[in-house]
């Protein structure tokens, strides 16, 4: 766009007049695609490898599975095991934990960011917290919530809700001091500088911490399931892992590395959708 | 020249006794700075003043002091005889950085503080139509900030404060982050733009060359902490073109403002 180093006289600007300064053209598949294509040569060069390392012989097939039997053991996982239960249940406790991050953690990142005496006052706190191994309390939470889902849901939380809260007062931390500036001197209140600046500079920041805090909640659900409970995919990989069943353990965690890539997709579209006006698209 | 003879206009924007401090902490102790000390003026309506002075003298706290978010530590302002106590509708700013919202388009920026006094969306429609036209934006309107060269920003930072039709215009350094030659352009471009409405224009400039060129006056700041040294009249008629900028008159006041601040510097 180096060709916009200066305007049109505004007389230039009416219809018939010569060819405007942008010029619009459609993108070549290659470019639109080349990464998602790479991508995809790259995880299909990864799961021939491991195929290929299985097929020789090299690992003890009792200690790893391949790609081919994983497929195989599909209809074993989802008829026997009822293996769409598990996933039920993982999904509930982690979708659970996630919306109590998003409903606590969003709005109390905004007033920690918004408000100095807010944020003074609670910002050891969550520093300490984000720096606990949450993992530790996980005991104590099976303990006094009980092997359901309770003690998943909490601990998805308490785990996940630290980057959110961190990444959202950071966001509004963030801001260009000159646009809030800007904004006074149009005469614009508190309320409407919060709505039209403070917030849209930071969804960009929300939206790196609720990465983050999706990983984590993936990891808590799983964590927490492997310690007590009595379904959900965590404990399937459990029951499978301790009687070696390896081909229906290693479909769990395939699975599991898929709903992270999905996850994280769906967060990037989200993004591209909500910050697109930071990158020239 | 035709208003040398004529009652001169009523004044729009006065300032009395201004005084501005800044507090800054040093470790266990409170400082407290003056950077603008004892400003008297008066900006006619309708005129363009142009503020220069001797880099970091005070220029811009001056002009951020008229927007009302500057605590003064003595004296005030008076804008058609009401003091400034804040922020308001009847003062418009042109930044010297754009700050435009990154996320909305550049039309939705110039709407925004039309947003802000609450006007219709079918009058902020016209309006930015309008503006955009005026200003040369018309084929970037639904550009994003970053889309656009650093001149474009400053068209769209300009159009923005035009929209709200304020009575009082405050420039503050609005060319100072542009090239050379977009600056001379969009000098050009700016006599051409107020022209039109000859809304009462106060530009803080640390060229001399561009106060001399906009301004029916240049008022000359003293090193900090700022004070009025002097005002020189600039009798170049109008409508300017750039090329004024080559004759021996514009040559000549130039030198006069430029020996006034050199002087100043020399005392110290």
């Amino acid at each position: 766009m180096t060709d916009l180093y200066t305007a049109p006289p505004p007389a230039a600007a009416g219809p018939g007049a010569s060819p405007g300064l942008v010029s619009v053209e459609p993108v070549g598949a290659w470019t639109r695609y080349r990464a998602f294509v790479l991508g995809a040569l790259g995880i299909a060069a990864l799961l021939a490898i491991w195929q290929l390392v299985a097929t020789l012989g090299i690992i003890d097939p009792l200690y790893t599975s391949s790609p081919a039997r994983i497929v195989e053991a599909a209809p074993a996982v989802f008829g026997d095991d009822d293996f769409a239960h598990h996933i039920a249940v993982s999904a509930q406790e982690f979708l659970l934990g996630m919306l109590l991050v998003v409903v606590t953690g969003i709005p109390f990142g905004l007033l920690a960011g918004w408000y100095r005496g807010v944020r003074e006052l609670t910002d050891p706190v969550v520093s300490a917290l984000f720096a606990t191994p949450i993992v530790a309390l996980v005991p104590i939470l099976v303990l006094t919530l009980g092997i359901g889902v309770g003690s998943k849901v909490a601990f998805v939380y308490l785990l996940a809700v630290w980057p959110v809260v961190i990444n959202t007062t950071a966001g509004i931390r963030d801001i260009d001091p000159g646009m809030i500036r800007m904004a006074r001197t149009f005469g614009a209140g508190d309320r409407r500088i919060f709505r039209t600046v403070a917030l849209p500079a930071s969804v960009p920041h929300i939206i790196a911490g609720l990465r983050n805090a999706v990983s984590r909640g993936i990891i808590a659900v799983v964590v927490g399931e492997l310690y007590g409970a009595s379904a959900g995919i965590g404990y399937y990989l459990n029951q499978t892992g301790q009687i070696f069943q390896t081909d229906r353990y290693y479909f769990a965690v395939v699975f599991l590395a898929l709903v992270g890539v999905v996850l994280g997709l769906l967060l990037t579209a989200l993004e591209a959708r909500v910050s697109g006006w930071k990158v020239d698209r | 020249m035709t208003a040398a003879t004529a009652v001169p206009a009523p004044t729009k924007l006065a300032a009395r006794g201004v005084r501005i401090g800044y507090r800054t902490r040093e470790g266990r102790q409170v400082r407290t700075v003056t950077v603008v000390d004892g400003i008297d003026l008066d900006v006619r309506d309708g005129e363009f003043l142009a503020v220069v002075g001797p880099s970091g003298c005070g220029k811009t706290t001056f002009m951020t002091a008229i927007t009302g978010l500057l605590p003064l530590m003595d004296g005030g302002f008076e804008l058609d005889g009401h003091a400034i106590t804040g922020p308001g509708p009847d003062r418009a700013m042109v930044f010297q950085a754009a700050n435009l919202l990154p996320w909305r388009t550049v039309r939705a920026n110039i709407a925004y503080g039309l947003e802000v006094l609450g006007r219709s969306r079918a009058e902020r429609t016209a309006r930015v139509d309008e503006l955009l036209a005026l200003v040369g934006l018309a084929d970037f309107a639904d550009h994003y900030p970053h889309q656009l060269s650093g001149g474009m920003q400053q068209r769209a930072n300009l159009a923005r404060a035009l929209a709200v039709e304020a009575g009082l215009l405050l420039l503050d350094e609005p060319f100072a982050a542009l090239d050379a030659q977009t600056r001379e352009h969009m000098q050009g471009e700016l006599t051409r733009i107020w022209a039109a409405r000859r809304t009462t224009s106060i530009l803080v400039t640390h060229s001399i060359s561009e106060a001399v060129f906009l301004a029916d006056r240049v008022v000359v700041f003293g090193p900090r902490p700022a004070r009025v040294r002097e005002i020189v009249p600039i009798d170049l008629p109008r409508p300017r073109r750039l090329a004024v900028k080559h004759s021996p008159r514009f040559r000549e006041l130039e030198q006069t403002v430029w020996n006034l601040i050199e002087s100043e510097r020399e005392q110290r």
